[in-house]
């Protein structure tokens, strides 16, 4: 595996930061593209990285922040390209507006992409149009618990408003890249973690629409959720990416965390990044700095999983969620820096702060939609 | 701004002051570290406050929740209460459950409703079974409430009734009683309802559509509802067809008895009618014997006198017959001399052997005592017609009595009359029918022998009337053996004593003056021949009337008075004589009239003696001379 990353900025264009000795742009079959939404859409830039890379299939998807070694930037993209040498990509893409229906939307790209010998499926999903929990139950109807999916859903920075994915040329909102590896040379390790600390009493959903909630335990949501934060409930909805809700749908399934997106104070309801059923059981979750930045450690340690036998990675991929990145502010790096104390600087990282991570909670469990994650894949060759 | 303004938490700001001296000796480096540490120090600050909120506020739900569980708790304990009551109330107790665990007092409940439901099948069941055995019952069967009205009638009742199920329901169970009888009826069960009287049997006419004849016999059983009277539950039955025939049985029982009263007082009449001319003709021929007659002469007389007595004989036996069927046939009950009856018996027959030179003779075991009490009229009458059967059916030989003890038991004692004959005997097939009426062993018999086939059924009869029993046996051509066994008893006097023979040549009747009272002229004359023939002075009278008259003005030793006459009849005449003339002047009568009855009530009008017509004239001349020798 042969590994060269660059970084395009408005002011100086596309710059090399690291790159392996052997690299070579004819030979590359993979370029993961990160970058803001004004970037992504002013096509200039992925016109050069697409004209360097003449062989390779060009993944472009919007962020809310763009990783590149331990740095997070704005306004730029950054941009992977790999050479797998042992390992034969697919990339298919689909678009939700075509199917309207995240789980088929799901179930389609997996199917295109499930053939002999699929070890892993990364997808690159826009982040605004569709359903995440939706599109890994689509997935997951399809693959087998062996192969592993990972990914995550495009940003667009804190404005909510509407996401880019494209593959090469064809970059649109609703679009959703699946990107299969086949052969038995690579390894895979996926991890994810959030750092936050579950506190108060378990509570039932008990009326709830889609991601909308109303009722936890025959009470105002809104309100018991207001009480619990106290003073801090006066800065919201800033202060509600502090405090999200820990959710298991049942009592064995495990526990996601769901960012709280918006709250009407007129319907008194709230709404949140990723399904809130009827019956699931949650509780109020708070964090701080520290916690955050231990929670990225310990998503490449105890909340890591490799596919196969554990191997020093080449390449680490890091989706983690504006929520955190929100938070951490100023200190966001850390988080970064938390994962290379683990891996080790000789490996390459990339990745970007999204709308949404997708991996499984554990090896032999299926895919799930995470919010306010650290959520790692590793990616090397033998 | 100053580094240490951007450092906010106080314990920070005085470890600095503590360990690092003044701020301004502080290497500009170390700044953002001591920032960083005051961050995590202001978020653990305010971690532990949202911590501890949120511990009060859990304490607070928890408390609350607790209340309301207790609440719950509470309420399940009272409703659990009031569950036990209510089911106590139909009787299902709470043995089997723990009053706590509602589940289990579910499961408990859930089982008694399937229980319920499987004995409310069973009922359902039963109830259907006991419908279909009304609603198919052949007699009504219905309900009537407090007031009076039905509340339920099954089929059959509107069947029978005509009434449709519309009108029945707004009718009072006495709108269907006829009209004649709803007094009655009401009455009735008035009383029965005031008396409590559970349960009552009435018979009573209906008023149906159709306007027919139908009576009802119906029980009535009166219903409580909790301890009061709420009404009646009737079972009636259509009794028209039994009342029809019980009325028919009754009307049939009527007609029947006044028939056998014609019969008999035809019987009666008829016999009367015959004995008058027969008395002439039987008196005329013995007279017209007496006389100088030729040998061819004599034998019409015989002929005549033969036929005559055959005919006075089916006369008695006709009667005898008829009474022992209607039953009014009575036994004496009165000590009797057994040895007299017997004597009186066997002179009787003796003459009737000797003429026929058979031979004849009885036996008496002396164990049997004297002194019996019975009826020897019959008994005579059962031995005379079995020595006259056994001697008419011997043409030689000879024909024994013989008496025996059979049975003796304190005063009571079974004797056995046997006669036995040499006679002609009868058929094994005949001896079968020997005993019934009309039944000769042969019909050749009844022409060769007479007789009118009723005497053995008449003694079988009066056998059986004295509880005994008879029994024959017999060989033919070598004779017959009758055995009679009656069960007697030993008498402490004899109250009757069979005629006395009175020796009629020692005394006669010469010079007597009696007074015959008679309408009919032959009997007249026959009683004239034979009185002149006694030399007897006579006067006669055509009725009682006209001896009456004549008693007041003349004497007279005897009378001889006929029953039935014109203007005066026997009896009374007899009356006025006793009881207004106060003669004690003997008074025989002489009647046609062969009943006992009539013997008795000329001896009840104050006569002495009965004679009846046609008689012997020795018996009529016995009796005169026994009248004036006992007044003598």
């Amino acid at each position: 595996m042969e590994i060269t990353q660059q970084i395009y900025k408005d002011d100086s264009g596309w710059t090399s930061t690291k790159s392996t000795k052997n690299f070579e742009p004819e030979l590359c079959n993979l370029v993961l593209a990160f970058g803001s939404k004004s970037k992504l859409g002013a096509d200039i830039a992925l016109k050069e990285l697409k004209a360097q890379f003449p062989n390779a299939q060009v993944i472009s998807c919007s962020t809310a922040g763009e990783i590149s070694g331990v740095t997070v930037n704005d306004e730029t993209i950054v941009a992977t390209a790999i050479s797998f040498q042992k390992t034969i990509i697919r990339t298919e893409l689909v678009n939700f507006e075509d199917y309207g229906n995240s789980e088929t939307v799901g179930k389609e790209i997996a199917q295109k992409l499930f053939t002999d010998n699929l070890k892993h499926v990364l997808i690159i999903s826009d982040g605004q149009l569709v359903n995440g929990s939706e599109l890994v139950k689509g997935t997951n109807s399809v693959l087998p618990i062996e192969i592993p999916v990972t990914g995550g859903l495009a940003g667009d920075g804190t404005e909510f408003e509407g996401t880019l994915v494209g593959l090469n040329d064809n970059i649109k909102h609703g679009n959703i890249v699946g990107i299969g590896f086949y052969g038995d040379e690579l390894k895979v390790g996926f991890g994810s973690h959030g750092g936050w600390d579950e506190f108060g009493p378990h509570r039932r959903v008990t009326k709830s629409k889609g991601n909308v909630l109303f009722e936890v335990d025959d009470q105002n949501a809104l309100e018991l959720y207001k009480k619990y934060l106290g003073p801090k409930a006066e800065e919201l909805p800033g202060s509600a990416l502090l405090f999200p809700l820990s959710m298991r749908v049942t009592d064995d399934s495990p526990s996601l965390v769901r960012t709280i997106l918006s709250v009407d104070e007129v319907d008194q309801t709230m709404t949140f990044a990723g399904d809130i059923p009827e019956g699931a059981t949650v509780r109020f979750m708070k964090s701080n700095f520290d916690r955050l930045i231990d929670g990225a450690s310990k998503a490449a340690t105890d909340g890591f999983y490799f596919k196969d036998q554990p191997i020093n990675p080449e390449l680490v991929l890091l989706i983690s969620c504006v929520g955190r990145k929100i938070v951490l502010d100023q200190r966001i790096e850390e988080e970064i820096e938390a994962v290379e104390e683990i891996f080790g600087d000789q490996a390459f990282y990339c990745g970007f702060y999204s709308y949404g991570e997708l991996a499984p909670s554990s090896t032999g469990a299926t895919c799930d939609l995470h919010n306010q994650t650290m959520t790692l894949t590793t990616y090397s060759e033998n | 701004m100053k580094y240490t303004d951007s450092i906010n938490n106080k314990l920070l700001k005085r470890q600095i002051r503590k360990y690092l001296g003044s701020v301004n000796d502080i290497h500009e480096g170390i700044w953002p570290l001591l920032k960083a540490i005051d961050q995590s120090y202001g978020h653990y600050d305010s971690d532990r406050e949202l911590l501890e909120r949120a511990m009060d506020l859990s304490s607070e739900e928890l408390s609350l929740t607790n209340n309301r569980l207790r609440e719950e708790l509470q309420l399940q304990t009272q409703v659990v209460e009031k569950l036990k009551n209510n089911l106590s109330k139909i009787q299902i107790h709470d043995a089997d459950w723990d009053s706590n665990d509602l589940f289990k007092v579910a499961e408990f409940i859930s089982l008694e409703i399937e229980k319920r439901k499987e004995a409310e099948k069973a009922l359902r069941y039963s109830r259907q079974a006991y419908k279909t055995l009304v609603e198919t019952a052949p007699d009504i069967i219905y309900r009537v409430n407090a007031e009076g009205f039905f509340t339920y009638v099954n089929p059959i009742g509107f069947e029978l009734s005509g009434f449709s199920e519309d009108e029945i329901y707004n009718m009072r169970y006495i709108d269907v009683v006829r009209d004649d009888y709803k007094k009655r009826v009401s009455a009735y069960y008035i009383k029965q309802v005031r008396d409590l009287n559970d349960s009552t049997y009435l018979e009573f006419p209906l008023h149906n559509v159709e306007d027919q004849e139908l009576w009802v016999g119906q029980k009535v059983q009166l219903i409580y509802k909790d301890g009061e009277y709420d009404g009646i539950l009737a079972i009636a039955r259509d009794i028209t067809e039994v009342r029809r025939i019980r009325e028919d049985l009754k009307k049939a029982k009527v007609e029947a008895e006044a028939s056998s009263k014609a019969k008999e007082a035809f019987l009666a009449n008829m016999s009367h009618e015959i004995r008058t001319p027969m008395n002439a003709i039987i008196g005329m021929s013995r007279l017209l014997k007496q006389t100088k007659i030729n040998s061819e002469q004599a034998k019409y007389l015989n002929a005549i006198s033969t036929s005559s007595s055959n005919l006075i004989v089916l006369i008695n036996d006709i009667l005898d017959l008829s009474k022992i069927e209607s039953g009014k046939l009575d036994l004496e009950q009165l000590g009797f001399s057994l040895s007299d009856m017997l004597d009186s018996l066997f002179y009787a027959q003796k003459l009737l052997a000797d003429q026929k030179g058979v031979e004849f003779h009885y036996t008496v075991d002396s164990n049997i005592p004297n002194a019996l009490y019975g009826d020897p009229y019959r008994l005579n009458q059962v031995l005379t017609n079995l020595i006259n059967n056994a001697i008419k059916f011997t043409p030689e030989g000879r024909v024994e009595l013989s008496v025996k003890l059979t049975k003796a038991l304190n005063n009571k004692f079974v004797i056995e009359f046997s006669v036995r004959d040499t006679g002609i005997g009868i058929s094994r097939e005949n001896l079968k029918s020997i005993f019934d009426a009309f039944s000769q062993a042969d019909t050749s018999i009844t022409r060769k022998f007479g007789g009118t086939g009723l005497g053995l059924a008449i003694t079988r009869h009066l056998v059986s009337m004295m509880k005994g029993e008879i029994d024959v046996q017999s060989t033919a051509g070598v004779g017959t053996e009758f055995k009679v066994r009656v069960p007697l008893q030993k008498a402490d006097k004899i109250e009757v004593k069979v005629e006395e023979r009175i020796e009629t040549d020692l005394l006669d009747l010469q010079g007597l003056q009696l007074l015959l009272v008679e309408d009919n002229r032959i009997n007249r004359l026959l009683a004239f021949t034979l009185l002149d023939k006694w030399g007897v002075s006579y006067d006669w009278s055509e009725n009682g009337k006209d001896a009456i008259e004549k008693l007041s003005k003349e004497n007279y030793d005897i009378i001889l008075m006929d029953m039935q006459m014109p203007v005066m009849d026997g009896l009374e005449a007899t009356m006025y004589i006793r009881n207004k003339l106060h003669l004690d002047i003997p008074i025989i009568a002489l009647t046609a009239n062969a009943f006992k009855d009539d013997a008795k009530k000329c001896i009840e009008s104050g006569m002495n003696d009965v004679i009846t017509k046609p008689f012997e004239p020795s018996i009529l001349y016995n009796k005169i001379l026994k009248q004036i020798y006992q007044k003598i």
